[in-house]
């Protein structure tokens, strides 16, 4: 007979086997398999098959249920013992505990910001197949990227292009972003003033508590609010229908929309129609494609392939834009490309925007995921610190825990067993740390969000799948830092142990000099980075930038003013406290139109540049040096001069451009193309903020301006001010002076880089805290180990400075191997960083020697405590149990 | 004081019964035959694994034969301390019965 069909049902065994939990069970299948044998000569085959399939169904639960059980009891006995131990080694306990639960509410603080970070704009509806067109735009000499786009993108795509479900057209007030509103008498001043199409809540999903966002901006005059404006304006009065006053017009609220959350790019307060905005009706009249004025959206048709879509966009411009284009650069011939100039669009993922974005007139300054990266590095160190504190103090105290575990084998504990109530141990410990840590991420919210100027919350830990989360976190960390000691000490043969000739195996002091060369490595690296930081931002700060930027007060929307400018800064002018008085349209750090112009010399190509206009007194009032010709003076009719700096001397490639004159590149039938005569050259200045090198800039002269400067000399300045705002009530009385610091709007502009510094900083910090603990716990347990030989020293002589620096010349020796280390790390990784700024600093070689220096001087500070208290124990303590 | 439940009552007394030839399929045949108690495979292991883990039996496990398709068996018997316990249900048996009239079933 076939040797097979005598065997009982092979897929009912394989199934016990699969379940079967340990060797000992397989009787089990041999007992129903000789008991099947018995049957089968009575019932037949097919019956006890039948027999089998029963046993094997009816004993599988039984069987999984009696191993949880008794899991759960072993379960027990472990945490019962773990509890013990971590309460009999109290400073053991307390400095594991404190390093874990510092580490991982780091981990909490970046996580949350790390995800608020990603979770931009996630909220929209069918997000992932809305797009911002955005555009390259090659000059023949360079590019330059525009977060915005042509007015006519939209409408093209609209009529043209059936891979586009929607578009739509956002436009934030370039040059003057405040707008002055007002509300049954009060004024607010709104700085998030932004006007879109009529089918722009087709595209968002803004929630509509109140109207209709098919008809809420389908006329010029109005307005949607969001609910805290609305709540702002009207209090708990309805908004909807009610008129309000913003700049020149007059809206009606059509909608009041829920506020919109903190997590997106698009952040506004008062959401007007863009037919309200008489320019942008212009540019669409004239079908320019050229002015980069808005940002346009589009949400593609599913299963449209944006890489397709995008490579039709450069087309696009081609079919639709090229007349109008040449027209306006005033290029003759086929293709205006071949002079070099190219408008390319590309598409940016609304979900990418955020922290991928990074150019021109962005809506709102972008976080970057760089920084993102750096924090997630930076956790990862703070983290893997206090890994290695766990493990490097269980493994100095393994000499202690050898007898423990000498005694437990000796009684018959198994090596897994061991294994199993160490790593117990860590994971109780993980766990109280990570309690711990959620009440101090709790406690330190409001500081973390004060440095990252973020508005997080906790409610996310209320999540059933973030608490399974943090549940799964501390087990891994257990685990983790708790792995490599319960190995080790596992594996302490109990003979050599309980002979007492155990002390401490050379391979875990291998270990543990690594692991605190690795602790003081990324110690000094993030000091040097601090160090840099700090040093960079203070280069930045106090740098040179070609104007003085000191005691400038800035009087901001003095367009209000209108013909009254000119006795405005009269009056100003007399004031005590006043030294000099100019307007602008944009002062330093502002925002800096651009424009075309054709030198003089035909063999130049046009000549793309930054421009802006002053009057005549602005170069002396901001200090500024000219290096050729002449500043702008009442003396002469400056209206068709101008100035340049040294950048755009050297861009249009003249060796003495006074003299030099630059034609208006338009094409415009109802004006005339004027030009420009050069008459000086201005010593370059930081026009812009320092992360960019400084731009050709044409300057121009005109006594108008938006912006008013004005230098203040010494005296009371609150009393100066005061003195202002009342001459500004005598011209403007229905709102206040709106002002602000030269110095502080420029340093607004390195807002990101403090903040980072500020975050760096703290971490930094925390980092070196937790590896100092670290060391102390380590100091404690070596010293501890050696207190015998140090009372033998004491008794034949040795000095206690002596002993000192006996004691703390193993910790040196590792610091200075973790100096060698960190050292090239620091000056690459900051070299890096640096290199985002135009202006920089360069990594100094003493910079790096101090971050070294404090590293050591901390290191010793902590192992002091230890040494010292070990050289002044009276020997007779030490070496009487001998 | 815990006394042994019914069920520890009946593989213990089975496999003093059995002496050395306690394994599982003897002691379930046994039960089966004695008490009309039917075990599966699965379920008689653990009962008789937490008896083991109580310290009333111990295991030993011989080699295996080809009947049961090279697997072992488990032979179990009993220790002072489940003899003990065996002592103890008797005698409170015992003690619970003395002196009690003849009880007598129905109405008779």
């Amino acid at each position: 007979m076939n040797r097979l069909r005598n065997k009982p049902p092979p897929l009912a065994a394989w199934l016990f086997r699969r379940v079967m939990l340990n060797e000992e069970q397989a009787t089990i299948l041999g007992d129903m398999e000789e008991h099947y044998h018995a049957l089968r000569a009575e019932r037949g085959r097919f019956g006890a098959a039948l027999w089998y399939y029963g046993q094997v169904a009816l004993s599988l639960p039984v069987l999984i249920v009696h191993a949880i059980y008794w899991k759960g009891v072993m379960l027990r006995n472990y945490l019962k013992t773990a509890v013990r131990s971590i309460a009999r080694q109290k400073l053991y306990s307390a400095i594991n505990i404190v390093g874990l639960s510092f580490g991982m509410a780091c981990c909490f603080l970046i996580s949350l910001y790390v995800y608020d970070e990603v979770s931009y704009d996630k909220f929209f509806d069918d997000g992932e197949r809305i797009y911002r067109i955005a555009l390259e735009r090659r000059y023949p000499d360079h590019t330059r990227y525009f977060a915005s786009s042509s007015v006519m993108v939209t409408p093209t795509l609209l009529a043209n292009y059936p891979d586009v479900e929607q578009a739509t057209r956002l436009h934030r007030l370039f040059f003057a972003p405040q707008v002055v509103v007002t509300v049954d008498d009060k004024t607010y001043q709104e700085s998030r003033f932004l006007w879109a199409d009529s089918n722009f809540f087709d595209v968002f999903s803004f929630r509509f508590l109140e109207g209709d966002p098919t008809t809420a901006l389908d006329a010029p005059n109005k307005v949607v609010l969001t609910d805290k404006t609305a709540r702002r304006y009207f209090g708990d009065e309805p908004a909807i229908n009610k008129t309000i006053m913003g700049g020149a017009g007059e809206f009606v609220v059509s909608a009041v929309i829920e506020d919109i959350p903190e997590n997106s790019h698009i952040d506004v307060d008062l959401l007007g129609s863009m037919r309200a905005i008489g320019y942008l009706e212009t540019a669409i009249n004239q079908g320019n494609w050229v002015s980069p004025w808005l940002y346009t959206y589009v949400r593609l048709r599913e299963g449209v392939d944006p890489e397709a879509f995008q490579a039709k966009l450069p087309d696009m411009v081609q079919t639709y834009g090229a007349d109008q284009i040449k027209a306006q650069l005033g290029i003759a011939g086929e293709d205006y490309t071949e002079s070099g100039h190219a408008y390319t669009y590309f598409l940016q993922p609304l979900h990418d925007i955020h922290l991928h974005s990074n150019m021109e007139v962005e809506l709102q300054a972008n976080g970057s995921i760089t920084y993102v990266y750096l924090l997630v590095g930076l956790v990862a160190f703070i983290l893997l610190i206090s890994c290695i504190n766990f493990v490097n103090l269980a493994t100095a105290r393994s000499t202690e825990r050898a007898k423990e575990v000498g005694v437990r084998k000796v009684m018959g504990s198994y090596r897994g067993h061991l294994i199993r109530q160490f790593l117990t141990e860590s994971i109780v410990i993980s766990s109280i740390s990570l309690a711990l840590a959620v009440l101090i991420a709790w406690l330190f919210l409001p500081v973390f969000n004060g440095l990252a100027g973020k508005a997080l919350t906790l409610g996310v830990v209320a999540h059933p799948l973030v608490m399974a989360g943090l549940l799964g976190f501390a087990l891994v960390v257990g685990l983790l830092a708790g792995g490599y000691p319960a190995l080790v000490i596992s594996a302490m043969d109990p003979t050599t142990v309980l002979k007492g000739a155990f002390k401490s195996s050379r391979r875990g002091i291998w270990l543990r000099n690594i692991l605190v060369i690795v602790q003081f490595s990324i110690s000094m690296v993030l000091i040097s980075g601090t160090l840099i930081a700090a040093q960079q931002l203070d280069y930045i700060r106090t740098k040179q930038l070609g104007f003085d930027k000191e005691n400038v007060l800035i009087v901001k929307q003095a367009g209000a003013l209108q013909t009254n400018m000119e006795a405005f800064k009269d009056e100003l002018r007399a004031l005590p406290g006043v030294v000099g008085v100019a307007s602008t349209n944009a002062a330093p750090g502002a925002f800096f139109g651009s424009s075309i112009y054709a030198p003089d010399d035909p063999d130049k190509p046009l000549f793309r540049t930054n421009v802006v206009t002053i009057d005549d007194d602005y170069v002396e009032t901001l200090a500024m040096t000219m290096t050729a010709g002449r500043a702008f003076s009442e003396e002469y009719n400056d209206s068709l001069n101008v100035i340049i700096n040294e950048t755009a001397a050297r861009a249009l490639g003249w060796d003495d451009p006074v003299g030099h004159s630059l034609r208006e590149s338009i094409n415009n039938a109802q004006q005339e193309a004027r030009t420009f005569e050069i008459v000086g050259v201005v010593e370059d200045f930081n026009f812009q903020s320092l992360h960019t090198e400084i731009a050709p800039l044409v300057i121009f002269n005109g006594q108008q301006g938006n912006t008013v400067a004005a230098r203040l000399g010494p005296g009371d300045v609150q009393q100066t001010i005061a003195a202002i705002g009342e001459t500004w009530r005598t011209f403007v009385p229905e709102r206040a002076l709106l002002f602000s610091f030269l110095d502080q709007d420029l340093d607004a502009l390195y807002q990101a880089d403090q903040a980072s510094g500020r975050v760096l900083n703290a971490f930094t910090l925390l980092a070196i805290l937790l590896a100092c603990v670290g060391l102390f716990g380590m100091a404690a347990y070596t010293t501890g180990q050696r207190a015998k030989e140090i009372g033998i020293r004491k008794v034949l002589g040795a000095s206690v400075t002596g002993i000192i620096l006996l004691l703390s010349k193993e910790f040196t020796k590792l610091i200075v191997i973790a100096f060698v280390l960190a050292a090239p790390l620091a000056y690459f990784g900051l070299n890096w960083w640096l290199d985002s700024f135009a202006y920089r600093i360069d990594v100094g070689v003493m910079t790096l020697a101090l971050a070294g220096g404090l590293t050591l001087l901390m290191a010793w500070l902590t192992i002091s405590y230890q040494s010292i208290k070990t050289a002044l124990t009276n020997p007779i303590n030490s070496l009487r149990d001998e | 004081m815990k006394y042994l439940s019914r069920n520890d009552e009946i593989l213990l007394l089975s496999i003093w019964r059995l002496q050395d030839a306690a394994y599982g399929v003897t002691i379930r045949q046994d039960v089966l035959e004695r008490a009309g108690k039917k075990f599966t495979f699965g379920a008689l292991w653990v009962s008789l694994d937490n008896l083991a883990k109580k310290g009333y039996v111990t295991k030993t496990v011989a080699d295996p034969t080809p009947t049961r398709g090279g697997r072992g068996k488990i032979y179990y018997r009993l220790t002072p301390d489940g003899l003990r316990a065996l002592q103890q249900v008797r005698n409170l048996q015992q003690t619970l019965w003395a002196g009690i009239p003849q009880l007598s079933l129905g109405s008779g």
